[in-house]
């Protein structure tokens, strides 16, 4: 290419006079030359620029997640998650801030169909509020200190569950207040017929802390990244929720 | 020409005499009578449904009664006297003191034309009679005491009676009268007289004169005789008075004791006749047919068609057969009770013998088919009735036509396949929270209204327990062996190698009261041969990869079961014991639920569901089996926020 390039301009030369040209191609080589430096040379630089930033995040971020662990490890341990705002790191980095807040409702995004969702309750509220989709059916069942149960099957659309009671949709959603009482301990939604959203509050008092929400900042350099966890104590899986359960088989007597 | 007359008329009687003679009839005494009148609810072949009023009277027209003896069974007698107070008799009544002309304390009435006389032949008692041969032109020829009249007291009713044997023409009559004086003899009344008797009297026929003894007039005497033309004989003989009071005795009691009894019973009069021993039937019957027992039922095709038979008896009077009867219940179209209807059959049930009316053995009664009109409208329900020869209706109680039945309580209940369950008594139910099958809820009774069919559920073609339970193959890569082969009684995850059986070996001293969460996996079929009820701190869930399989004698199990083949509620043969199982069962293939409780002792299918699982919504709260079964402490959601 050098060659076409250098032909093309031998090619160009004969028009002009010797002094001229040599100057002229001494200054376009340089240019070319330069040209081809700085590229280099700025392709160099950027890269061990980027190197550097990488450094940083993963090192705040690391940061971040040390954070939480501390904060969980302290959390599990007194209770509480204790001061780590500061904290360096051995890498350089630093645990730059640490928060938790409790969660004294249940949101979800989306409960799968026929998957559970579990409330605590603790004698701090009368009465909840749940609310979930209309195309979803509800079977809640509402367990005391006792082992006493008082269940519910709902449901907004008389196109599911015929035999479910039939609720008024409000706002678009599926609502229905529940009593409870100081003895009730746990609640458990069961979806049918379709997968929903799903929230829990208390209507008067307020639910018992449902989960926390962790915040860590960790950085490094100029370079912060922030992690966030929800930590919820564990549920019983679904399949408890049956005195009997067959997939596939059937039940005559 | 007067004697001429005389001796032809002689001549004429001495004829009937000697016809007389020819003629030989015999005589006895007389014992009282005793006849037994039995008053109450009476029903068929002498059965009573009530006591007996037995009302015993005795009779004796001569002399009286004196005693009555009568007991029952064979029981102590009871002897009963009578106050009877003797009536004075006529003097002589018989005749047989005096001489062939004459006769003691007796004189002739009426002697023209005629002969009195005692006769020899055929009297009516004891030797002799009296006689009056006589020719006549209607005049009264008569024998008479009025010389010899017998006080009597005023004011008694008494009745006379005498013999009479007559040969006479046809309209010749024999007959007597009484008559009454006074104590000086004066002032004769006729009281009465007896009936007639024309022509020929033979054999000896009794008279009767009843009176009441006029006050002031109370001494009688009878005349004895006839109306005779132009010429007859009349007998008399054996003349008695007795009060009508006293020849009559009443014995009243009352029976009460139930059964078929003898009453047996003579009386003796005041002359010493003794009456021969009678014997009555007292069958006393109060009790309706009863105990109504061993219900039972037979489904004959259709799922709504039954036959249904049921044992009663009646062991005092016995059933009466044709009587037997029974009516259903049923809902189908409002039919409700049906009319009362004879049933198919009444056999004694100890030999299956067709039973004949007054069977005191156990019967058994059996309907023809009943169709009940489909099988949703119960509960079905029968009722008997039957009457026993006394007539007692005994109606059993209302039965219900009961398959075993299964009851699962307080948890939720999802079959991939159909439900369909036999009706439980009324009061009970299935179910009583949600109840969803995949396909159809043919039948079940569900007190919370949750039943749904043809439920989807979001996980299908689940063949593993893997499939069912994601974490099953991590979890069972954690499990340990079983301590000894027994049943923990510390937290963790065991395992079994191979099928395993829970027997008295396989439970450790204070497995039930332990504090324990575990889960155990058996790698083949469970076997349960022990009952065993874990208490209230005791979480142990079972995963079996083969079958569970529960002994018929195995009454009380506990703790979750995920089966990944069937469960087996009577393995071993036809239990007739209940199930309780404390937990949950879920299976892959379903459950064979075969135990039957019957219809008979304290635990039966109108009283308990053959098979009962009861949830234990324990295991929601256990921390320890939440964080075996999902493998942490904590759920964690992690994210990078900005």
């Amino acid at each position: 290419m050098i060659l076409c390039m250098k032909n093309n301009i031998v090619v160009t030369v004969k028009h002009l006079n010797n002094t001229g040209q040599t100057v002229v191609i001494v200054l376009l080589v340089a240019v070319v030359a330069a040209t081809i430096a700085f590229s280099i040379a700025g392709s160099s630089l950027k890269n061990i620029e980027q190197t550097a930033t990488t450094e940083e995040t993963n090192r705040a971020f690391s940061a971040a997640e040390a954070g939480i662990e501390e904060a969980l490890y302290n959390l599990e341990q007194t209770g509480s998650i204790g001061s780590l705002n500061n904290t360096a790191l051995g890498s350089g980095a630093v645990i730059k801030e640490v928060n938790s807040q409790d969660q004294v409702s249940l949101v979800l995004d989306r409960l799968e169909k026929d998957d559970v969702a579990q409330v605590v309750l603790n004698n701090t509220t009368t009465q909840i509020k749940l609310k979930w989709d209309t195309t979803t059916a509800m079977v809640i069942t509402v367990i005391d200190v006792n082992n006493g149960v008082t269940r519910y099957a709902s449901k907004c659309s008389v196109y599911v569950a015929p035999t479910f009671t039939l609720l008024g949709p409000v706002s678009g959603m599926c609502e229905q207040n529940i009593s409870v009482t100081p003895d009730d301990r746990i609640v458990r939604m069961r979806a049918m017929y379709d997968s929903t959203s799903l929230s829990v509050t208390a209507n008067n008092g307020t639910l018992p802390v449902q989960s926390t929400v962790i915040t860590a900042t960790g950085q490094s350099g100029e370079t912060e990244r922030t992690v966030q966890v929800e930590r919820t104590v564990p549920v019983a899986p679904a399949f408890l929720d049956y005195v009997l359960f067959s997939a596939s088989g059937s039940l005559s007597k | 020409m007067l004697n001429g007359m005389k001796l032809l008329k002689i001549g004429s009687v001495v004829t009937f005499l000697l016809i007389i003679c020819t003629v030989a009839i015999y005589a006895g005494t007389t014992p009282p009578s005793s006849v037994v009148s039995l008053t109450g609810t009476a029903g068929q072949d002498g059965w009573f449904r009530s006591n007996i009023d037995v009302s015993m009277t005795i009779t004796d027209t001569q002399s009286g009664p004196a005693q009555t003896t009568y007991w029952v069974d064979s029981n102590p007698p009871t002897v009963v006297n009578h106050d009877v107070s003797p009536i004075n008799n006529f003097n002589n009544p018989s005749f047989e003191s005096g001489s062939f002309w004459g006769v003691t304390d007796w004189d002739a009435g009426f002697t023209e034309w005629a002969l009195y006389y005692t006769s020899r032949i055929s009297p009516h008692n004891e030797k002799k009679s009296i006689a009056i041969a006589a020719l006549g032109s209607g005049e009264f020829f008569h024998w008479t005491n009025e010389n010899y009249s017998v006080e009597f007291p005023e004011g008694v009713d008494i009745r006379i009676s005498a013999f009479v044997r007559a040969v006479l023409f046809d309209w010749n009559r024999a007959y007597y009268e009484v008559w009454a004086q006074d104590a000086s003899g004066n002032n004769d009344t006729l009281l009465g007289s007896s009936a007639d008797f024309y022509g020929v009297t033979w054999p000896w026929e009794e008279a009767i004169v009843d009176v009441t003894i006029p006050s002031g007039t109370n001494y009688l005497y009878v005349k004895l005789g006839g109306e005779i033309n132009p010429g007859g004989i009349v007998y008399w003989d054996d003349l008695s008075v007795t009060s009508l009071g006293s020849g009559e005795a009443v014995i009243d009691f009352n029976q009460t004791t139930e059964g078929n009894h003898s009453l047996h019973y003579f009386s003796v009069d005041n002359n010493g006749n003794v009456e021969s021993a009678r014997t009555t039937a007292l069958k006393v019957d109060t009790v309706i047919p009863n105990p109504w027992q061993d219900f039972s039922t037979e489904n004959t095709g259709c799922n709504h068609c039954y036959t249904n038979e049921v044992q009663v008896r009646d062991a005092t009077s016995g059933v009466d057969v044709s009587t037997g009867e029974y009516r259903f219940y049923t809902e189908h179209l409002g039919w409700y009770w049906s009319d009362w209807a004879t049933v198919d059959s009444v056999k004694v049930s100890s030999n299956g013998q067709t039973a004949l009316d007054g069977e005191t053995d156990f019967v058994t009664l059996t309907t023809p088919e009943v169709d009940f009109g489909d099988s949703s409208s119960g509960p079905f329900r029968l009722q008997f009735r039957i009457y026993d020869m006394a007539g007692n209706l005994g109606t059993s109680p209302v039965y219900e036509i009961l398959a075993p039945w299964l009851q699962a309580s307080g948890g939720s209940v999802y079959l991939g396949g159909e439900i369909s369950l036999a009706s439980p008594p009324i009061g009970f139910s299935n179910s009583n929270a949600d109840t969803i099958a995949g396909q159809t809820v043919e039948s079940i009774v569900n007190s919370s209204g949750w039943s749904e069919s043809s439920y989807l559920r979001g996980e299908v073609g689940i063949s593993t327990l893997n499939q069912f339970y994601s974490r099953y193959g991590e979890i069972k890569s954690l499990a340990v062996a079983l301590p000894t082969g027994k049943l923990p009684t510390v937290n963790g995850t065991y395992i079994n190698n191979g099928s395993y059986t829970i027997d008295v070996q396989a439970l450790p001293a204070g497995f039930e009261s332990a504090d324990v969460s575990s889960i155990v996996i058996i790698e083949g079929d469970l076997t349960i041969t022990k009952d065993f009820v874990p208490g209230t701190n005791n979480f142990t869930v079972f995963f079996v990869e083969g079958d569970v399989f529960i002994d018929k004698n195995v009454e009380k199990i506990g703790g979750v079961y995920v089966i990944d083949g069937q469960f087996h509620s009577d393995a071993s043969g036809k239990s007739t014991k209940k199930l309780t199982v404390y937990g949950t069962l879920i299976t892959l293939d379903g459950y064979s639920f075969s135990r039957d409780l019957g219809d008979n002792g304290p635990v039966n299918n109108l009283t308990d569901p053959a098979e009962q699982i009861v949830w234990q919504p324990g295991f929601l709260f256990d921390p320890d089996i939440i964080t075996l079964l999902t493998g942490n402490n904590d759920q964690y959601i992690w994210q990078e926020v900005e």
